[in-house]
């Protein structure tokens, strides 16, 4: 994508300030608070509403600008940095509830909704949004879509983007458009929201969105199994998952994750593993569930069991939604890498990461083949040789290849060199992502298609798209 | 058809599997809508390979195709729309792979969606969505139109069930979009592929997700005098915490064809049948099933029968899926439409269907998906008689118009195709088309993979599968006069 105009200063031309008005923010201490990746933007846009955004984006795009789209900002720490960002668009501000059709099991909200205030209008008639981002207490809707940053409650719910139902959009060359419908139902033209799912920001701004919530279940537990082996407990997870027990969620976390949630610090043990299944139903299915999921942990040696009841279990489970780098990890000491595989690979990605990062706080879905390693910075030292790899850990690029598994690195500092030790220990260029085939010529085209202009955040999509 | 070409497809696919002769393409004319259309050819390639080896043969010859399963889709989606050759997944039809322990299915395009749930039963997994044609639809069909079906209403979609497809790309690449595990990195390709219709490429191969079947099931069959007491249940049913396995609703008229066709047992002075299906734990189960027949009957429901047994139930359901084929009982000819609404605003809409009905002197069947407020109108007709085809299609473009103005959209399933093409700008701006367009042009430039479809012509909503039928195609088309329709 070429640029034919670049900024080098400040203040930009009028367009951007007729567009935006007071709400351009251009002050070194204002600009500051936006930093992405450690990089500064010369600007700050906080668009008041859907046609605000539009502008600020068709404004930015004539100018050969280059936008970053935030939320709350609390996944601005994703790998590599932009290598300029002239302005920030915030969205806080679009954080309207459009329309709770409690009846219909939809609700349409504005893309800077934060999801406290999403789940505290679903939770007044029972409901849900089933996607139990991490940064539950900041994040944005928009922001949750656009990082598809779901967690554990895809084994009974699918994949976050089954819970955007439709989606207006502003794009780069600032029309609105909308995709989807406000029913829980549609295929009428292509689902161009599902796309924005994962897309940081890149192909569009979620200005609205559309969401399929779920009902509460009538009763809740989280059944605590403390095994000695990550490898049994992640056997037991995959037998429940194709289970007619079909749990909510499963997550496995060691000892370090377990500490970090208050319910768990009783059952947490140096060198163990917490299994944690969260089911759901009437009271007599419930009872079920957590009798079955007992004699199971007990049955391939577990050295505990326990169940955290109906009022426990909402507060313990908003502690372990974070553990997938989410709030407890500051981007400044931790670095957190996402790793996918066949669920029957997650042990062999668990050993992996400890192998790799022995200091890592490793948490996993094992249902559902998803490993996160959080890594204290400290912890990654120098490299031996900085052209050569580490004595006696196979470059992660390259068995991650090999195995078929994908790595991403989800947040970390903005210096580039760790990323390097984690994939190469080798010199930059390193690559953030591993995948064993990535369409990456499609990538490029659907960029070029909705983003011809490359004004959001380009180069940062895996193939640096 | 350029005799050099058809020596080049059938050097692809060989002689056999190139069909040329007006005989051998005739079936291909069809789908399970109102449109017809002859294509120049219709080629089954074999392998991924092969259909990628084909595609690039119809590019170096400019030449448009036209992707195509089992051709039992309902807006002309699988036929071709002007000069194409139709490139079948008939061929493409192996179980690659039941990966058990990792709940997963790998599978060819051209496998009929029934077997990957007998594939996958020795494990006690099973493959969600159950469209009604789920004995001879195939899997590339329903990635193609993200098909749904009677138990997607508490389990998702299509889309919510597949991990990652490989495709032949419209200029003759093959790629993996998603994969055999989740969150694959970059763009989620594969969720934007899942009901493009067969307009951004040709999927070969499937990787599915396979779900627990649940331990047990209970069929309630709620038997009302009135379609508002019937929708007034399902809202209320939903509006309690409850999300049935299936809730479907069929009417009077609906239910005298089933009872005419298969007889299933089903009272036919009733104004509405709700059949629910409510899944789970042996245990607990009860309690819900007693809340929901608590719900019909305060609604109304003047009885509420539970299937006391597998054949019983398996009867009921064979009657629900058999309704739209059932019509042959009552009328010569159906137009299906495929509207959604928000279920809260069922009972208004099905006032306007029987009042688009009434407007143009044609009974109205219903039989449709309650829970997820997704209608099927059948609107019956006699082509034999002067202006009721015309009439039928006015009478499907009134209830779409209804749909859209209720806050719904024009296609809950079925697609968009070629029948309702031109009733896109009901439901989308300029703006939000031209968007879609330019997605299209990333996958699909020159407009060559399945050419025509889900955008507009310019003609009103209603005119479009009327064209098709009657327009520049029928010279071809006219080998067929006299075809049954």
């Amino acid at each position: 994508m070429k640029r034919t105009k670049v900024l080098r200063s400040i203040p930009f031309d009028l367009s951007l300030r007729d567009a935006l008005g007071e709400r351009l923010r251009v002050l070194p201490d204002d600009c500051a608070r936006y930093r992405v990746s450690g990089v500064t933007p010369k600007s700050v846009a906080l668009p008041r509403d859907a046609k605000e955004t539009a502008l600020a984006l068709e404004a930015a795009t004539a100018e050969g600008a280059i936008v970053v789209v935030r939320g709350a900002g609390t996944k601005s720490h994703r790998l590599p940095p932009p290598r300029t960002v002239d302005v920030v668009v915030d969205t806080s501000s679009l954080d309207a509830v459009v329309e709770h059709a409690a009846e219909d099991l939809t609700i349409t909200v504005g893309g800077g909704t934060p999801l406290v205030k999403l789940e505290s209008v679903l939770r007044a008639r029972g409901q849900f949004w089933p996607c139990d981002a991490p940064f539950a207490a900041s994040a944005t809707v928009g922001g949750t879509i656009a990082s598809n940053a779901h967690g554990a409650l895809r084994l009974r719910y699918g994949a976050l983007r089954e819970h955007v139902l439709g989606a207006q959009i502003a794009t780069p060359d600032g029309a609105l458009v909308r995709t989807g419908a406000r029913v829980v139902k549609s295929v009428a033209g292509y689902d161009s929201h599902k796309l924005m799912t994962g897309s940081f920001g890149t192909l569009g701004v979620i200005v609205e969105a559309t969401l399929k919530v779920a009902p509460l279940a009538e009763t809740e537990n989280i059944v605590v199994g403390r095994f000695r082996s990550a490898v049994t407990a992640s056997a037991i997870a995959r037998a429940v998952a194709a289970s007619p027990l079909f749990p909510l969620a499963i997550v496995l976390v060691d000892d370090a994750c377990a500490r970090r949630v208050g319910a768990l610090l009783a059952h947490a043990s140096t060198g163990s593993w917490l299994l944690l299944v969260r089911c759901g139903g009437n009271r007599r299915s419930l009872a079920r569930q957590v009798s079955d999921l007992t004699k199971a942990c007990e049955a391939t040696g577990a050295d505990s069991v326990n169940v955290l009841d109906h009022a426990a279990t909402p507060r313990a489970w908003s502690d372990i939604r974070e553990l997938t780098g989410g709030a407890p990890y500051d981007a400044e000491r931790f670095i957190v890498v996402k790793t996918t595989s066949l669920p029957t690979d997650t042990p062999a990605a668990i050993a992996d990461s400890r192998n790799r990062w022995p200091a890592a706080e490793l948490s996993a879905q094992p249902g559902s083949g998803v490993v996160y390693a959080h890594i204290p910075v400290s912890d990654l030292g120098q490299p031996a040789d900085p052209n050569g790899e580490a004595p006696h850990v196979e470059p992660l690029t390259r068995a991650y290849r090999r195995a078929g598994w994908s790595a991403t690195i989800l947040s970390g500092p903005a210096a580039s060199s760790t990323a390097s030790q984690l994939f190469l220990h080798a010199a930059a260029p390193p690559p953030y992502v591993t995948a064993p085939s990535a369409p990456t010529r499609l990538f490029r085209a659907v960029k070029a298609a909705l983003d011809p202009a490359g004004t959001l955040d380009p180069g940062r999509q895996p193939g640096g798209v | 058809m350029d005799v050099r070409f058809a020596a080049a497809l059938e050097a692809i696919v060989g002689r056999r599997h190139a069909l040329t002769t007006p005989q051998e393409i005739r079936a291909y004319a069809y789908d399970g809508g109102v449109d017809r259309s002859l294509p120049l050819a219709v080629v089954l390639p074999g392998s991924t390979e092969e259909v990628a080896a084909v595609v690039r043969a119809c590019c170096e010859r400019d030449m448009r195709f036209v992707p195509r399963g089992a051709g039992t889709g309902l807006s002309g989606g699988a036929i071709a729309a002007g000069d194409a050759i139709v490139i079948s997944t008939a061929r493409l039809c192996r179980i690659l792979e039941i990966d058990a322990p990792n709940r997963i299915a790998l599978v060819e395009p051209g496998v009929v969606n029934a077997d990957v749930s007998a594939a996958a039963h020795p494990h006690g997994l099973r493959y969600v969505p159950d469209p009604s044609s789920m004995a001879a639809c195939t899997i590339g069909g329903n990635i193609a139109e993200n098909s749904g079906g009677l138990h997607c209403l508490a389990y998702g979609v299509t889309s919510a069930h597949v991990l990652g497809i490989r495709i032949v790309t419209p200029d003759g690449d093959i790629e993996w979009l998603g994969g055999k595990t989740v969150d694959t990195p970059g763009y989620d390709l594969a969720g934007v592929f899942i009901g493009s219709e067969g307009t951004l490429g040709i999927a070969t191969q499937a990787v599915l997700a396979l779900s627990p079947i649940p331990e047990t099931v209970q069929t309630l069959l709620g038997i009302f005098d009135s379609t508002d007491a019937a929708t007034a249940a399902v809202s209320a049913i939903i509006g309690r915490g409850i999300v049935p396995g299936a809730l479907e609703m069929m009417d009077a008229l609906a239910t005298s064809a089933v009872e005419a066709d298969v007889g299933a047992g089903l009272p036919t002075d009733a104004a509405a049948l709700l059949l629910i299906d409510i899944e789970g734990l042996r245990d607990g189960l009860e309690g819900t099933v007693d809340a929901v027949a608590s719900i019909c009957r305060e609604r109304g429901a003047r009885e509420v029968r539970i299937a006391q047994d597998g054949p019983q139930r398996d009867l009921l359901w064979k009657g629900r899926k058999s309704a739209f084929g059932a019509m042959g009982r009552i009328s010569p000819d159906y137009y299906v439409q495929d509207g959604v609404i928000p279920r809260s605003q069922l009972p208004a809409m099905l006032r306007d269907v029987a009042a688009a009905g009434t407007k143009h002197g044609l009974r109205i069947a219903n039989v449709f998906h309650a829970g997820d407020g997704n209608l099927h109108p059948l609107i019956l007709f006699d082509k034999q008689k002067e202006g009721e085809f015309d009439r039928a299609l006015a009478a499907g473009a009134d209830i779409l118009q209804a749909c859209v103005a209720r806050g719904g959209s024009i296609s809950g399933e079925h697609g968009i195709g070629l029948e309702k093409r031109d009733c896109m700008p009901l439901q989308f701006t300029p703006e939000d088309l031209s968007f879609m367009d330019r997605l299209k042009s990333a996958f699909n430039p020159d407009d060559r993979c399945n050419p025509g479809k889900i955008f507009p012509t310019g003609r009103r909503c209603g005119e479009s599968a009327r064209t098709a039928k009657s327009g520049t195609l029928d010279e071809r088309t006219a080998a067929l006069a006299g075809e049954p329709f």
